[in-house]
């Protein structure tokens, strides 16, 4: 079964004074589980938009987001709140950590939402941790952490709670080739190993030659799969 | 992690919280610290009409409170003070004698009041010179302030005249045993005290008595239940019972007046303090809009975003509450003791001012004090708070 499902989605911006804009004319895209998939397309052309609408931060305008076969667009502010915990990850381009939070209680924070207790979560953000090279960094601020280790904390943070799928907004936007390229490989092996699905857009030729499957959008529609 | 997140949180901009701590503090200490001396102020007069001259209730003649004379009496007191036992246990009484007279010694003459007291049961007066009645006939004590004016002494002789209730012309002497200082001015400058019995057949009254005082076993000001339990109990066509605060109206008035206008000063003070906080925490709320997105985005349902917001203020509150205590019992328990008398002469609404007054913290105010605290920062709080859980994520994210 497809993990996400968006079927013939619109979305329209309308702002006071202006022409209402369209930001997506008619989406449709089925993502299997497992899948390692980027979004690409020019700026302006609605990969933001779909991912905040597959996430369920974002209202459709038209049409149907499902994940795991729940209908968003049926659900209340808090039922979205737990969808989100427990079946959908975010990484960010800029990355997003709470600073008064430590590394290890950002990738915690999640966990702690879903009632995990205290010794179980440190033991699997611990684990997590270690998997990303991050060992050295739990009681760490974000403050004090490179670009490249908090976006690994914000991978820690996705990933810690076993999502249903990760949605990865441009994740290497704000770091270099070397370290773009080591997050995306992270990423691709917690793909492998743990059979996470993701979705991720990107501008980036480096991180859409590791993508499986490529889907393309322009203009607020899918131009080729 | 909600608790200690909301904590971290307040010391983000330590400085604007420390503003606001510090006006909740200053709030809570002038709340506490007003009420502190205002109600202790207030026990200890209320301490000294209740346990002094006019106790807790009294029992009159019917009409001697609107109307005082000579001839209205409590007939049979000590019938009525069983009856008053019965219906007030462990309630103590006295019988008093009030009379207006002259009194002469030597060449000098004053009107005075003349008081019939039980010996050694009244807590009116206390002894500044001589003795206390020892049960010699004839015995008379002065207010200190009248026996300069009568330029008479312990061992002086005292003349009075007056009118008995029967109409006939009393006069007697006496010899001075002592002279008492009392709660009250105007009796250190015109009363003279007889023994009871000596009163009544100055007066021709038989066994009669002008005022039933009681005393109850309570340290309360508001007598009410009491007051009605004694009319239930009398014959309220020959008797009256009054509390005190019905016999001295304009002292309970004014304290509750004091009171009232004290509880609008409080609100006006924490109506300010809780604009302060509604700024701050609109501003703290603002400046993390993006932060409120990414917990969305998190899972974090509406209402928890809610509670943390809430928490930070609630935090500041209970810090700036102790702050504000500590202030407050700083500044009451340093001033230690205030003289009142000192600040006002005389009588006021017929009692003196006490001497001295141990200031200290009446945990009464600390509840409200800690209520008005909590509420300020609730009330400011509540808006901002609503604002972050009620952002759109994707809006609140977009925000930089
Ligand atoms: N909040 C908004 N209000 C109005 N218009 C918006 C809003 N967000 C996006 N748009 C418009 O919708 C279209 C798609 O925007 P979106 O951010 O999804 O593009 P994108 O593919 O993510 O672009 P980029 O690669 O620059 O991030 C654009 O034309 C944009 O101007
Ligand atoms: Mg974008």
């Amino acid at each position: 079964m497809a993990v996400v499902e968006v079927e013939n989605v619109t979305r329209v911006y309308e702002e006071k004074g202006q022409a209402p804009s369209p930001a997506l004319r008619g989406v449709s895209l089925l993502v299997e589980k497992g899948e390692f998939m980027a979004l690409a397309g020019p700026s302006g052309s609605g990969k933001t938009t779909l991912l905040n609408l597959i996430g369920g931060l974002d209202a459709v305008t038209s049409g149907e987001v499902r994940i795991d076969g729940r209908a968003l667009g049926k659900l209340s502010r808090p039922d979205l709140a737990d969808l989100r915990r427990d079946r959908i990850g975010f990484v960010f381009q800029a990355y997003n950590l709470v600073p008064v939070l430590t590394a290890a209680e950002n990738a915690a924070y999640v966990l702690e939402l879903k009632g995990v207790p205290a010794g179980e979560r440190r033991a699997k953000v611990k684990a997590v941790f270690e998997r990303l090279g991050l060992g050295a960094f739990l009681d760490t601020r974000p403050m004090k952490m490179s670009g490249g280790q908090q976006q690994r904390v914000a991978v820690a943070r996705a990933i810690v709670s076993e999502p249903a799928v990760v949605l990865a907004d441009e994740p290497t936007a704000n770091l270099d080739q070397a370290t773009g390229a080591a997050l995306m490989d992270l990423m691709r092996e917690l793909n492998r190993e743990r059979g996470i699905t993701f979705i991720f857009s990107t501008h980036d030729p480096m991180v859409l030659s590791r993508a499986d499957r490529v889907v393309r959008l322009v203009d607020g529609l899918v131009v080729a799969t | 992690m909600l608790l200690s997140m909301s904590w971290r949180n307040v010391w983000r901009n330590a400085r604007r919280s420390i503003i606001t701590m510090t006006a909740l503090s200053f709030g809570v200490a002038g709340i506490v610290g007003m009420y502190s001396y205002r109600e202790l102020t207030y026990g200890v007069m209320v301490r000294d009409i209740t346990t002094g001259l006019v106790g807790h209730l009294q029992v009159h003649g019917k009409g001697y409170q609107d109307a005082p004379s000579i001839g209205t009496l409590v007939a049979n007191p000590l019938q009525v003070e069983a009856v008053l036992q019965g219906a007030l246990p462990g309630a103590k009484t006295e019988r008093r004698v009030i009379g207006a007279g002259l009194a002469g010694s030597g060449d000098r003459s004053a009107p005075v009041m003349v008081l019939g007291v039980e010996p050694g049961a009244t807590a009116l007066y206390r002894m500044s010179a001589g003795q206390d009645f020892t049960g010699q006939p004839h015995e008379v004590l002065i207010g200190k302030d009248l026996a300069t004016e009568l330029d008479v002494g312990v061992g002086g002789e005292l003349v009075l005249v007056s009118q008995g209730a029967d109409g006939s012309v009393a006069n007697d002497r006496y010899v001075v045993s002592g002279t008492f200082t009392s709660s009250s001015a105007e009796l250190d400058g015109t009363a003279v005290a007889l023994p009871l019995a000596e009163a009544q057949s100055f007066f021709a009254l038989g066994e009669g008595v002008h005022q039933l005082v009681v005393r109850l076993p309570v340290d309360r000001e508001d007598v009410g239940p009491e007051v009605n339990a004694l009319r239930a109990a009398l014959d309220v066509k020959t008797l009256e019972a009054l509390s005190w605060t019905e016999m001295l109206p304009q002292m309970k008035a004014s304290m509750d007046t004091k009171r009232r206008s004290q509880g609008v000063m409080d609100f006006v003070i924490f109506l300010i303090v809780g604009l302060g906080v509604f700024n701050a925490m609109t501003m703290a709320v603002f400046e993390r809009t993006r932060e409120f997105g990414v917990l969305a985005s998190l899972g974090t349902r509406p209402s928890r975003i809610l509670a943390m917001v809430m928490l930070e203020a609630f935090w500041q509150a209970g810090l700036a509450f102790v702050i504000g205590v500590s202030l407050a019992a700083l500044g009451l328990y340093g001033w230690g003791t205030v003289d009142l008398s000192a600040m006002m002469q005389g009588d006021v609404m017929g009692v003196r001012m006490p001497t001295k007054l141990e200031l200290g913290l009446d945990p009464r105010a600390l509840g409200g004090a800690a209520f008005t605290a909590f509420f300020t920062a609730f009330a400011g709080a509540f808006f901002p708070a609503l604002r972050a859980a009620r952002l759109r994520p994707v809006e609140a994210l977009r925000h930089t």
